[in-house]
């Protein structure tokens, strides 16, 4: 059977929730045409305690098997990449030929994922797209274009055609998260032993090393407003937020947040607050004044300090999953609609104007239909052209588990209260 | 030191890096000399151009003109002789990879700056700082590999054409650097349908909902 690998990041003892909705996607994709998902941690051993709850939250997200890659430094470093665990991910893409191989669009992602399409001789796609559809397999380009490997030249009736592995990248907020809750195993992958440079696993001589981090602030990392000028050395933003027609190159930015009425028609934004123009300063305020709250703690102990070999005490440990995702408002199923357009010439659609109130402060917003979409609920569905049809009955790790209705998943919030246009409700053609 | 300084648009960043760490020879794969023009380059830098009619990218996908590209870098760079290899982080990303790989070479990608240090015995390393999700990683590592350099920001100015004549690039072809068409990867990816599709954001009511999720994926 064809495998899917997923590597999974970290960050501060939680798996990063872009990360979680790339194993989610493939725990679809999985199911609908038969591949196994594999979750690959770029993590040391731990206790078995710990592995087994790694294996129980993984599972529960789509995994249907835990592979924890072992670094070739014994030193931890702040940031991942590719080289200090090339060899265990040569290993893995050995062990379990990949047929896809995914990761959240992260720096750590375009560090490790075009180095090891270039190594096992795959194909490479940026911000793709990989949905089942008609019962196949297909993948979409950063770009939104259809696209599939092509055929094998040597293949004939005596050979078959060698499977091309695709690596791929999958920007935040695009897939849902899977919901199951089946334990499954976890196991290690060591690097190769032997000659770094032997022609089996071949390493890159010479190599980089950390000799430290700088480490950055939220304002570097988020812009909420451009820097007044900006050179050379400054280090461009992870995340920002935009206003109307204002546009980031993706080499720059991972996360675009796009402000404004027109938001919800950006294809290059992966989240957007669709409210009216007269209000974004005050989002934007609240935006500030949201993450000047202090953070909530995990419930559980992280993963942080568990990164070694053999602790001594035999403390129960349990990694954290976040907050609350189980019962938060989090999507299931394919988040945003996917629009079939002949070539450039598709406009934006129309979409309705909801008029919502939050904070006390009224606004307008563009929503794209139902209601029930805001926070990264559900799409309403898209027609059975576009749909991705990898929700099947039956498979082992159930991908959809609507947190209940719109309505129930956000009836902390005062609601729309008004749409102007229902006959606009769905965007898709 | 000779560094091998790939042009390519918006590439501004990675030719102030590559004339911070040695003595920069321009290379572009491109039809025409224009891709030259309007450069923050010294004009006595050495500019080659190689291009041909393989490497016209109208007909294949970007991941497959990245990977003939590559080819070709590394050539030229076996070719010159130079260890460092400074390019612009392309459209999807392959490019650096796939140079670093068909040369053996350590790859940085996200790059911000680099220069080089004195390590022992006299021995040039080369610093780079590359942006991680929460901290600029600071690596240092022998001056041998191929370094991604984010593209400058929006506001970084840029200086426009001034009108100095520039010297002539010298033309190589794919002979040139010891290849021929068929040395070239083959197409590995074909577009099935011109039709896009295109992506909606997902949506959030307000800045909570936004700041919850926004930490979810690592900004604290």
């Amino acid at each position: 059977m064809a495998n899917v690998l997923v590597m999974i990041e970290f960050l501060d003892s939680e798996p990063l929730c872009a990360s979680l909705e790339a194993l989610g996607q493939a725990r679809r994709l999985g199911s609908a045409v038969g591949m196994t998902v594999y979750a690959l941690l770029p993590m040391q051993s731990v206790s078995p305690q710990i592995r087994e709850r790694l294996g129980q939250i993984l599972g529960h997200f789509g995994a249907d098997g835990v592979v924890l890659l072992t670094a070739e430094s014994p030193v931890h470093e702040q940031e991942l990449r590719f080289a200090p665990y090339a060899r265990a991910l040569l290993q893995a893409c050995e062990e379990l030929p990949p047929k896809l191989f995914l990761m959240a669009d992260t720096p750590a992602a375009r560090d490790i994922a075009p180095r090891l399409a270039a190594r096992i001789g795959g194909i490479y796609l940026a911000s793709g797209e990989p949905v089942c559809e008609q019962g196949g397999l297909k993948l979409f380009d950063a770009d939104g274009q259809l696209v599939s490997a092509c055929e094998d030249p040597l293949a004939d009736e005596m050979f078959a055609p060698t499977m091309v592995p695709v690596v791929m990248t999958l920007p935040a907020g695009r897939y849902a998260l899977s919901r199951g809750s089946t334990a499954v195993p976890v196991r290690f992958m060591a690097p190769i032993d032997g000659d770094a440079s032997s022609e089996r696993t071949p390493v890159p001589g010479g190599g980089f090393t950390e000799e430290g981090s700088e480490a950055l602030s939220r304002s570097q990392r988020l812009w909420i407003h451009s820097p007044v000028s900006t050179d050379p050395e400054t280090v461009p933003p992870l995340f920002v937020i935009v206003e109307e027609n204002v546009h980031f190159d993706r080499r720059l930015v991972h996360t675009l947040i796009a402000l404004g009425p027109s938001s919800v028609d950006r294809s290059d934004a992966q989240f957007a607050v669709p409210i009216d123009d007269g209000a974004v300063g005050g989002l934007v305020a609240s935006v500030e004044a949201a993450f000047a709250k202090p953070k909530g703690l995990p419930a559980e102990l992280n993963l942080t300090s568990l990164l070694t070999f053999d602790r001594d005490d035999d403390e129960e440990l349990t990694p954290s999953t976040g907050r609350a995702w189980e019962s938060s408002d989090i999507a299931t199923g394919d988040t945003e609609p996917r629009i079939p357009v002949a070539g450039d010439s598709a406009g934006p659609e129309s979409a309705v104007v909801v008029r919502v109130e939050v904070g006390g402060s009224a606004f307008e917003r563009a929503s794209a239909g139902d209601g029930a979409m805001w926070d990264g609920d559900l799409t309403p569905p898209p027609s059975d052209e576009a749909a991705p049809q990898v929700e099947m009955d039956g498979i082992d790790t159930e991908p959809i588990g609507e947190p209940g209705s719109g309505k129930d998943a956000h009836s902390d919030r005062k609601s729309a209260v008004t749409t102007e246009d229902p006959d606009h409700r769905e965007e898709l053609p | 030191m000779k560094v091998l300084a790939f042009i390519s648009p918006e590439c501004g960043r990675g030719l102030g890096i590559a004339a911070l760490l040695g003595e920069p020879v321009a290379l572009a794969v491109a039809a025409d000399d224009s891709v030259f023009a309007g450069l923050p380059m010294d004009p006595s830098v050495e500019r080659i151009r190689i291009w041909d009619e393989a490497l016209d990218p109208s007909s294949l996908h970007a991941m497959d003109i990245e990977a003939r590209q590559a080819a070709v870098v590394a050539q030229a760079a076996r070719r010159l002789g130079t260890a460092v290899v400074v390019l612009t982080d392309s459209v999807t990303g392959f490019l650096g990879a796939a140079v670093a790989e068909q040369l053996n070479l350590a790859h940085v990608s996200e790059v911000v700056s680099a220069k080089r240090v004195a390590g022992g015995d006299d021995e040039q390393l080369l610093q780079v700082r590359r942006r991680g999700l929460r901290s600029v990683q600071v690596l240092c590592g022998a001056a041998q590999a191929v370094l991604s350099v984010l593209p400058p920001l929006p506001s970084e100015t840029s200086q426009p054409p001034d009108g100095t004549e520039w010297p002539k690039p010298t033309v190589w072809s794919l002979q040139d650097v010891s290849l021929s068409a068929a040395d070239l990867p083959m197409p590995q990816l074909r577009i099935l349908s011109k039709s896009v599709r295109r992506h909606r954001p997902r949506l959030f009511v307000g800045a909570d909902a936004l700041v919850d999720r926004l930490r979810r994926d690592g900004l604290e």
